[in-house]
């Protein structure tokens, strides 16, 4: 068997996996069903400026708080401009922001986590209070700050939210490397002459990779919760409409004092569903990648 | 010819003490897991450790793997000081110096295929490897008595526990090492599995030339295995001699008792078991003159808790740390 031919092995059997997980998933009904509103929501996202009747710069001053009709299907806010067209092209912002910082906050952690778990000594305790200091703090406030400090823009949202939420992530983390460092396959590595930066990439890094998986998922769910919060408080992207932010105009311009539904209802059940969505594939996946769970 | 020496191995683990007791108590506790030890194996012996659980044997096997520095003390590869050596130094001599562990079900990484596995070997030693890898793989497989075509894509959990230990070995094997380091490699297995296990052993040795360092807490696979035994007590070595010599006429009280615990399979031989009282004391605290006075149905007053017994050659190499023979 030559090198080539082993690699095509590789491939296959990589493929085989593949099918087999996609098989184990479609099983799955909730993950199943978290896939479909994500997917016609990355729909909506990528879609954007052909699905929209109109843009978020279009407004019908004339027409302010029209309730639905044929001519905007979710009616308008206080500037005339058409609900259902906005709706679509927040969704973008709020996906965006939930998968970019969700990505930012499994990195550190993920970084932190194993550079403690690995190395322990100092940066195993600094890590450890540090993480008690973030789980004591209350998380929201401290974003309220750091963002009205920080200023309005996207990348300030996906940053406050990354540096609130990594200690969790790096704590479990950290703890699943402590439990492979000290396997034996490890000491057998070792043993081979295997040098740290070996052990980190060949042996922990595989054996974290599904829970930090399943982490990513999972922390997108809080990431969209979280930008929505900080929208609606008045600390979004003026430039780039998101639900939270409906939601801060709605309630700034008294359409809840008013009974403007449709101003409401709509970007509070859009952030229900996408946070919904990413929560159902969250457990799934960690329902598959958890054996121990599966074969309840 | 001598391939191994161990001189006064000594490995102390620090005791984690909060910062009231170390005020309170003063001085650092430790956990003393290898105490003194030295011996020496022959190049092509199989050499064996026994000894009940705590008594330092693992520790031991992962000193000389160089797996934790030692506390004191110096080991002798082929003449040369290892302890000393630097990590740099110390590397070549790993592909020769292997280890096998107690548990199959923690020794493969769980997320890779055996051929993974054992490609890893050739991969840390890439320089120093001729010859086909794959080729290579399949060989060892088949010294193992493992089918390639059937195992070799499979994962770890895929497999029985022989079977894994038989793919840890093999993973041991890959660069014709000259000191396996053995750490109770059936003890986890069941009686069937073990004996083949043993035998595959015995097997690879000849094949192999290799010299085994063969750590248990069963006698019974000792004699089977083992040329020469040494007896471990709480971090040291009580007695040693040839596998005839140590069984059939065992000297230290605590041999006697595990010898007369071994079960014979004929009704008609009446044995003894001699019982040990009481439970082995903490390696933090071990106990004054010998260390197994507590337990010792000899036990004088006044001379085994007080003077440590010295090493005493009753002949033919057999070594014995008792008062009762001075």
């Amino acid at each position: 068997m030559n090198k080539e031919s082993v690699r095509i092995k590789k491939i296959k059997l990589f493929g085989d996996r593949v099918l087999e997980f996609a098989r184990i998933y479609y099983r799955n009904k909730y993950g199943l069903a978290g896939l479909i509103i994500l997917t016609f929501f990355i729909f909506l996202a990528l879609f954007a400026p052909f699905i929209a009747p109109y843009t978020p710069s279009d407004t019908f001053l004339a027409e302010p708080f029209s309730p639905p009709s044929s001519k905007f299907l979710l009616g308008t806010d206080e500037l005339g401009r058409d609900i259902f067209s906005l709706l679509i092209y927040g969704t973008w912002t709020s996906m965006t922001v939930g998968v970019l910082a969700s990505l930012l906050t499994v990195i550190i952690g993920t970084f932190v986590g194993i550079y403690a778990g690995y190395y322990g000594g100092i940066v195993q305790s600094i890590l450890m209070r540090l993480t008690d200091f973030f789980l004591i703090l209350p998380a929201l406030p401290l974003m309220i700050v750091l963002a009205a400090i920080l200023g309005p823009s996207i990348w300030n949202i996906i940053f406050v939210i990354s540096i609130v939420s990594w200690p969790v992530t790096a704590r479990v983390i950290m703890s699943q490397t402590l439990s492979v460092k000290e396997s034996s396959y490890v000491e057998a590595s070792k043993a081979l002459g295997a040098g740290d930066t070996y052990i980190i990439f060949r042996h922990i890094l595989p054996n974290v990779t599904p829970l930090i998986f399943a982490y990513v998922i999972l922390n997108i769910a809080g990431a969209i919760l979280a930008e929505a919060g900080l929208s609606f408080l008045g600390l979004g992207d003026p430039s780039h409409i998101s639900w939270g932010m409906m939601l801060y105009y709605a309630d700034q311009f008294g359409a809840l004092v008013a009974g403007i539904w449709w101003y409401i209802l709509p970007p509070g059940l859009a952030i229900s569903l996408l946070v919904l969505s990413f929560m159902m594939i969250g457990y799934a996946l960690d329902e598959i990648i958890n054996p121990r769970i599966r074969r309840r | 010819m001598e391939i191994l020496r161990v001189e006064n191995i000594k490995k102390w683990f620090p005791v984690r003490t909060g910062i009231l007791s170390s005020i309170l108590f003063g001085e650092k506790q430790f956990i003393k897991a290898v105490d003194g030890v030295s011996f020496t194996i022959d190049e092509g012996e199989v050499f064996c450790l026994v000894g009940e659980s705590g008594c330092g044997k693992t520790t031991l096997a992962r000193l000389i793997a160089r797996l934790i520095e030692p506390t004191d003390g110096r080991i002798y590869y082929k003449g040369r000081d290892i302890v000393q050596m630097k990590k740099k130094e110390f590397r070549p001599l790993r592909r020769e110096i292997q280890i096998i562990f107690q548990n199959p079900y923690e020794a493969l990484d769980p997320r890779m295929r055996i051929y993974d596995i054992l490609m890893e070997p050739i991969k840390l030693h890439k320089k120093h490897f001729e010859g086909d890898p794959d080729e290579r793989i399949r060989t060892v497989m088949r010294d193992v008595k493992l089918n390639p075509d059937e195992y070799l894509w499979k994962f770890p959990h895929e497999l029985s526990g022989g079977e894994r230990q038989r793919v840890s070995i093999a993973r041991s094997l890959m660069l014709y090492p000259k000191l396996l380091l053995a750490d109770e490699p059936a003890s986890m297995l069941d009686a069937s599995v073990r004996s083949s296990i043993l035998n595959l052993l015995t097997d690879l040795r000849e094949e192999y030339n290799l010299t085994l360092l063969y750590i248990t807490h069963d006698l019974a696979q000792a004699w089977y295995l083992c040329e020469r035994i040494a007896v471990m007590y709480l971090g040291v070595i009580v007695e040693l001699g040839k596998t005839d010599d140590v069984i059939n006429s065992p000297l230290h009280p605590y041999t006697k008792a595990l010898i007369s615990n071994i079960p014979i399979p004929d009704p008609r031989r009446k044995t003894e078991a001699i019982e040990i009282k009481g439970e082995v004391p903490s390696p933090i605290n071990v106990p004054p003159g010998c260390r197994f006075h507590p337990r010792c149905p000899y036990f004088m007053e006044g001379k085994c808790d007080k003077e440590t017994p010295k090493y005493l050659d009753v002949g033919d190499g057999h070594i014995v740390a008792c008062h009762l023979y001075e």
